[in-house]
């Protein structure tokens, strides 16, 4: 069976006045039915331009330069503008980190039953309204048949990402991506719409890819997780594989830069040295190596490409990967004999 | 034995402050109500709540940038929640503050080392070449080159500008920096760098900190004693130990449930 999503070798590149900006340059990746797969990075890494790419939601000066993206295996990028307007927003919903994403003049209820309407246009008004009500209370907005009257500056910023979500699940998508959907609420809102996009994602078995920065959301929601860093996957594995034995020592930085609660407080933290470089002048080897204390003579000058170096389920793009958990071990208790 | 004034007197100490926002159409909004708070020398007060609580209206309140409905703020034992903003020249020196957002807080159009001289020249300390002395040093001081002096903001990364702010807000020699969400627009591996160079400072300035931030983990990091802000109020207020070992208010054991934490992973990394 293919996987609900393939992407093979994406670039989408933007011309500036300074060059071309290499946002994203040749990205893999898989989204299985059912599965939810986080594509985790820094601002920079092109996470959501490869978001945006999926749907061609790129405008110039930016423009799509090769690869494929395979729904189902069709190609979107091959689709006319006709075939790609079904796609958007029906077997694919996306959910944006902007909760300007809703029209601040119409009653939520509204949007979400044109929603329904614009994908099933036999439907009446009466029952895309029904539908529009229905949609609410799956994503458990208070009182949905109150609040399907409101226009959007009335709810809460929570209660805006539940219509947010309703809205995208107009047209029961196979495919959800949802581009920071929890980055604007509190920590107290935001475990509860991560709750409920397992929840929708598991009853209606779909596919759900989940931007994000943030590797606590990523711990919380995600079964697989793809790190980007300078445009590519730098490392793509189970999450529970991902914090227990990451292979790429950007991983592992990242890693070590956020787990505060694993350090004692007040003491130094692990930092990753150094900055992202520009996209506009990226090494030819490895876009990590000059930040990386594992750097071998073969990253300043060879690309490295994504490959399993243990378990077949975890792949990295290093040439130097961290050992596994028992090498590790023995290698320092070799070294402490 | 009678201790010293000195080391007793908080160096910041906010009594009772309340803040009321009047709406139009005559409703009023209470966004603090009988928050008492103070902060010692050389300590680290963390201030953690969610957004909407209070937390940074405190904070310019504390700083005398807006006033108080009610309550004083009394900073090294001088009331100063009345003062006229021409006698708090003083004052204003010995605290500063460093914002959420380090592309909005330097002026776009002056050069850093313009910035950083900036409150000296206000402050009336030094001549030109010692001023120039003073900002190379500082600029050295927080991790940055000396030819970063003479060009604009927007030359640089969020992390980058974070420490031109943080420089900028040491350079009067302040004894308390209030630090209002200064790591929340960072990316978490730049956010270590600033938490570092911030635990840095405060050691070797023997600075006292007010740290706000919405990050129970940063917080964490960061604080000696915690208070706990829900809609307006302090609801818990603990050494820092003492409430992650034992949370007492709902609320805060409700905002520790809901931050993510990360599964343990092999620490040995590098």
């Amino acid at each position: 069976m293919k996987p609900l999503l393939e992407v093979r070798g994406l670039r989408t590149w933007f011309d500036t006045p300074a060059g071309i900006a290499k946002a994203v340059d040749g990205v893999d990746l898989v989204v299985e039915r059912g599965q939810t797969l986080a594509l985790v990075g820094e601002s920079g890494s092109g996470k959501s331009v490869t978001a945006a790419s999926l749907l061609r939601l790129i405008a110039p000066p930016g423009r799509i330069v090769a690869g494929e993206v395979l729904l189902d295996g069709v190609d979107l990028l091959k689709l006319d503008a006709r075939a790609l307007r079904a796609v958007r927003g029906g077997r694919i919903g996306m959910v944006f980190q902007d909760l300007s994403a809703l029209n601040p003049v119409e009653t939520i209820g509204t949007q979400i039953a044109e929603a329904v309407r614009l994908h099933a246009p036999t439907v009446t008004r009466r029952a895309a309204w029904s539908r529009a009500v229905e949609l609410l209370e799956r994503v458990r907005m208070p009182s949905p048949t109150e609040r399907a009257h409101d226009v959007p500056h009335r709810l809460s910023g929570g209660m805006r990402q539940r219509a947010l979500i309703a809205l995208a699940l107009a047209c029961d998508p196979e495919l959800l991506i949802a581009d920071e959907p929890t980055t604007a609420l509190d920590v107290t809102t935001q475990a509860q719409i991560l709750a409920l996009l397992a929840e929708l994602q598991a009853d209606a078995g779909m596919g759900l890819l989940l931007i994000t920065h943030d590797l606590g959301v990523v711990a919380q929601a995600a079964d697989r997780a793809a790190v980007m860093y300078a445009g590519r996957v730098v490392e793509e594995a189970p999450v529970a594989a991902l914090f227990a034995h990451p292979q790429h020592p950007y991983t592992a930085g990242l890693i070590g830069a956020v787990a505060l609660d694993q350090v004692q407080p007040g003491t130094r933290l692990p930092e990753i040295g150094g900055t992202v470089p520009s996209l506009l002048a990226l090494p030819a080897g490895c876009a990590f190596a000059p930040r990386c204390g594992r750097a071998v003579d073969a990253c300043a000058h060879t690309m490295p490409t994504l490959q399993a170096h243990g378990s077949r389920d975890q792949r990295s793009a290093c040439f130097a990967p961290l050992p596994a958990r028992a090498v590790r071990i023995a290698e320092a208790q070799r070294e402490a004999a | 034995m009678k201790r010293d004034d000195a080391v007793v007197r908080p160096l910041l100490d906010l009594r009772g402050i309340g803040k009321r926002y009047t709406l139009a159409g005559g409703r009023t909004v209470q966004a603090l109500a009988d928050v008492n708070l103070h902060v010692n020398r050389h300590e680290t007060l963390g201030l953690v709540g969610e957004s909407g609580c209070g937390k940074s209206t405190l904070a310019r309140i504390a700083m005398r940038l807006v006033p108080a409905s009610d309550g004083q703020v009394v900073f090294d034992g001088d009331d100063i929640t009345t003062r006229p903003r021409r006698a708090l020249v003083a004052q204003r020196a010995r605290m500063q503050m460093v914002f959420q957002d380090p592309f909005a807080s330097l002026n776009p159009r002056l050069t850093i080392a313009r910035a950083l001289e900036e409150p000296l020249i206000v402050h009336g300390r030094g001549n030109a070449a010692e001023r120039r002395e003073r900002v190379l040093a500082m600029l050295a001081r927080v991790g940055l080159r000396a030819d970063v002096a003479d060009r604009h903001p927007h030359e640089f990364s969020g992390g980058q500008r974070q420490r031109i702010a943080i420089a900028r807000a040491l350079m009067l020699e302040p004894e308390l920096l209030v630090c209002d969400e200064a790591v929340s627009a960072l990316d978490v591996s730049v956010r270590a760098q600033v938490l570092n160079l911030l635990l840095e400072l405060r050691d070797s300035l023997g600075l006292a900190l007010l740290f706000i931030s919405h990050d129970l983990a940063v917080v964490r990091h960061m604080a000696d004693r915690v208070a706990v802000m829900q809609r307006g109020r302090v609801v818990e207020l603990a050494d820092r130990e003492a409430l992650w070992r034992a949370p007492q208010h709902p609320y805060t054991q409700a905002l520790m449930a809901a931050t993510p934490s990360l599964p343990h992973f092999q620490r040995d990394l590098r």
